[in-house]
């Protein structure tokens, strides 16, 4: 097991490393320049020049990433270009958000999916299996802008029943989290409705049935608990996209997580701003990852490490 | 006649497949009495399995048991509601799967699967129940148990599997033990050792069990009585010893022709029955063994035999006996 956990901080460290030399280069890929957008339209080549100086764009790119990467290793992410502020501290801001919005859809995605996903395998092919297939089908579908603006019309401003967006407590989170929970529990309806039926289908549910436990012993205790794998792994990227920022939702009910930090980012060419989100975004799915096969051995007794 | 445990009458379980009804088990009738052993014999798709679980009422859609009785103990199994058989469910009647690698849930303890039984039936607490688990895993002849109840069933070898299967079915002394080919999937030495612990167990619990295989050797081993079934139907019935000696239905004397004999000379030639068992969505008119049977009548074809008993306690079903 410690060597297992040896070899993969190792492969976690080496994958962050060319998610960031990727990231970094692709900014100098599109067109552009930096320091004429902070500069804005009206500068004169001088002031450029001197932004250009001050933020070292003037140097080769080589050397630009050396100067990045070993600030990064320091834990300084840098100056945002816009603001002139740290993006350590705009992401020790944002970032909480984020995880907030984040976790309540991930509640929601497992507290409606889990649910529905193993109802709709006991009654396969039956009439609520159907429903419950094209509802998720629909929910999938439908456009998370839309969901969004139709909950944020009818709940926020017909019935007033919630606010109409913004960040703060409990009442501002669950159209947010709907929005985008509405379509992302489908996923987990599928996947727990089809790894259930695989187990239904085994000796060992019948063995469980043939001791004469009751069906929902039979259902949780032997069916749910040995088909959870294909779950615990799609909540795993699930979860781990989620931090990554939500960027139309979080642009619709002006929720100012790291989703929209990253659109004006990237609108401004704010480089170092843009390095910070997707830093956080991977290290997010990489740590999942890692969490998501640590679980594996606990919930499945035939993996060790 | 002594108490009778188990009686079914024209059972006729069929299954409503897209392609047409199949008629899976098609009139099956038997009586079991109290620590009686009882084999039924019959090629792959002959209806045994269905008829188990059948009586298990673990019979689930398509399928459908359509008409019949199962009485334990003079009760109607059929008549019951579901929460009332999982009352008898593992408690009155049990049974042993074919596949020891397959029919344990792989993530629980061993230990569990066995104690959840008997907490479920005994209404005891968990740790009274482990404890009975650790008590039937010695029983069933597991070394180690002490250490072995706390295992994952993939630690265990099939035969081991097997034996912890033993002591699930029997951890609530059931009075009906149906043992579904419980030696198929094993190597051939540790047959002969689960055979030997069914065996024992069974005279040690006075538990009636019925023993379904392909396989005469294990039935003559094991059963009394035996039940040859072919199409869903039982066409002979009677004591071991008249089966394996005084066969008398063309089907039994193809099962006991196709038998590897040790003692026989040389390079003697097995037998096999001709043909493939029927269609059971599509049975032929008449006898369902007519086409395969060396020695049909016209009337074969034509009429269904009804079955006639020759003797007290031997029953065959086939026109060769019938006037």
């Amino acid at each position: 097991m410690l060597s297992y956990l040896i070899r993969r901080t190792f492969w976690m460290i080496v994958t962050l490393f060319f998610i960031v030399l990727i990231a970094f280069v692709i900014n100098f890929v599109v067109p552009g320049n930096p320091a004429r957008t902070i500069a804005g339209p009206k500068a004169s080549p001088e002031v450029i020049k001197a932004i250009e100086e001050k933020y070292d764009l003037n140097k080769p790119v080589p050397v630009q990433f050396e100067h990045y990467f070993v600030n990064l290793l320091h834990g300084d992410l840098g100056i945002s270009y816009r603001t002139n502020e740290s993006v350590n501290s705009e992401l020790r801001t944002a970032f909480p958000k984020t995880m907030y919005l984040g976790f309540s859809v991930f509640f929601l995605n497992v507290l409606i999916g889990v649910p529905t996903g193993i109802y709709a395998a006991i009654k396969r092919s039956k009439f609520m299996d159907h429903v419950i297939l094209i509802s998720s089908l629909v929910g999938t579908s439908a456009p998370t802008f839309w969901i969004g603006y139709i909950l944020l019309f009818v709940v926020g401003y017909k019935l007033s029943l919630l606010p109409i967006g913004g960040y703060g407590g409990i009442s501002h989170v669950i159209l947010p989290a709907f929005t985008v929970s509405l379509a992302s529990a489908a996923g987990y309806v599928r996947v727990v409705r089809t790894s259930m039926l695989e187990v239904l289908g085994t000796d060992y549910v019948r063995t469980a049935e043939a001791k004469g436990l009751s069906q929902s012993t039979v259902i949780l205790k032997h069916a749910f608990r040995s088909s959870v794998i294909p779950l615990i792994t799609y909540a795993g990227m699930d979860l781990g996209t989620l931090m990554g920022g939500l960027i139309v939702t979080e642009g619709i009910f002006g929720w100012p997580g790291i989703g929209q930090m990253a659109v004006t980012a990237i609108n401004y060419q704010d480089m170092p701003t843009i390095m910070g989100v997707v830093l956080v975004a991977a290290v997010a799915v990489v740590i999942a990852n890692f969490v998501v096969d640590i679980i594996y051995a606990l919930v499945d007794p035939r993996i060790s490490y | 006649m002594a108490e009778s445990i188990l009686e079914v009458k024209d059972l006729r379980t069929y299954f409503y497949t897209e392609a047409g009804v199949v008629k899976a088990v098609n009139g099956v009738n038997f009586r079991l009495e109290k620590g009686q052993s009882l084999g039924v014999v019959g090629e792959s798709g002959s209806g045994k399995s269905i008829t188990a679980l059948s009586i298990m009422g673990l019979i689930k859609p398509p399928g459908r048991v359509i008409s019949g009785e199962i009485r334990l103990q003079g009760q109607d199994l059929l008549k019951k509601s579901r929460k009332e058989l999982e009352k008898i469910r593992g408690n009155d009647i049990a049974m042993i799967f074919q596949d020891p690698m397959t029919s344990l849930n792989p993530v629980l303890r061993v230990g569990e699967q066995i104690a959840e039984a008997v907490v479920l039936h005994r209404k005891v607490n968990r740790k009274e129940g482990w404890n009975v688990a650790l008590e039937m895993l010695k029983k069933v002849g597991i070394p180690e148990a002490e250490d072995r109840i706390r295992r994952f069933p993939h630690e265990m070898s099939g035969g081991m599997r097997q034996r912890v299967m033993i002591a699930i079915a029997l951890s609530c002394n059931p009075k009906v033990l149906i043992a579904d080919e419980p030696t198929t999937a094993l190597d051939v030495t540790i047959q002969a050792q689960i055979l030997d612990l069914i065996r024992l167990l069974q005279k040690d619990f006075e538990t009636a069990t019925i023993m379904i295989t392909h396989d005469l050797g294990v039935v003559a081993e094991v059963c009394r009585n035996v039940m040859v079934m072919y199409a869903g139907q039982p066409v002979e019935y009677s004591d071991v010893t008249t089966v394996l000696e005084q066969p008398k239905h063309p089907y039994t004397w193809g099962l006991l022709s196709s038998l590897p004999k040790l003692n026989a000379s040389g390079k003697q030639r097995l037998t096999p029955i001709d043909g493939m068992p029927p269609d059971l969505g599509n049975l032929p008119e008449g006898c369902a063994f007519a086409p395969r049977c060396p020695h049909k009548k016209p009337v074969c074809e034509r009429q269904e035999p009804s079955g006639k008993w020759l003797s007290p306690g031997h029953f065959v079903r086939c026109h060769l006996y019938e006037a």
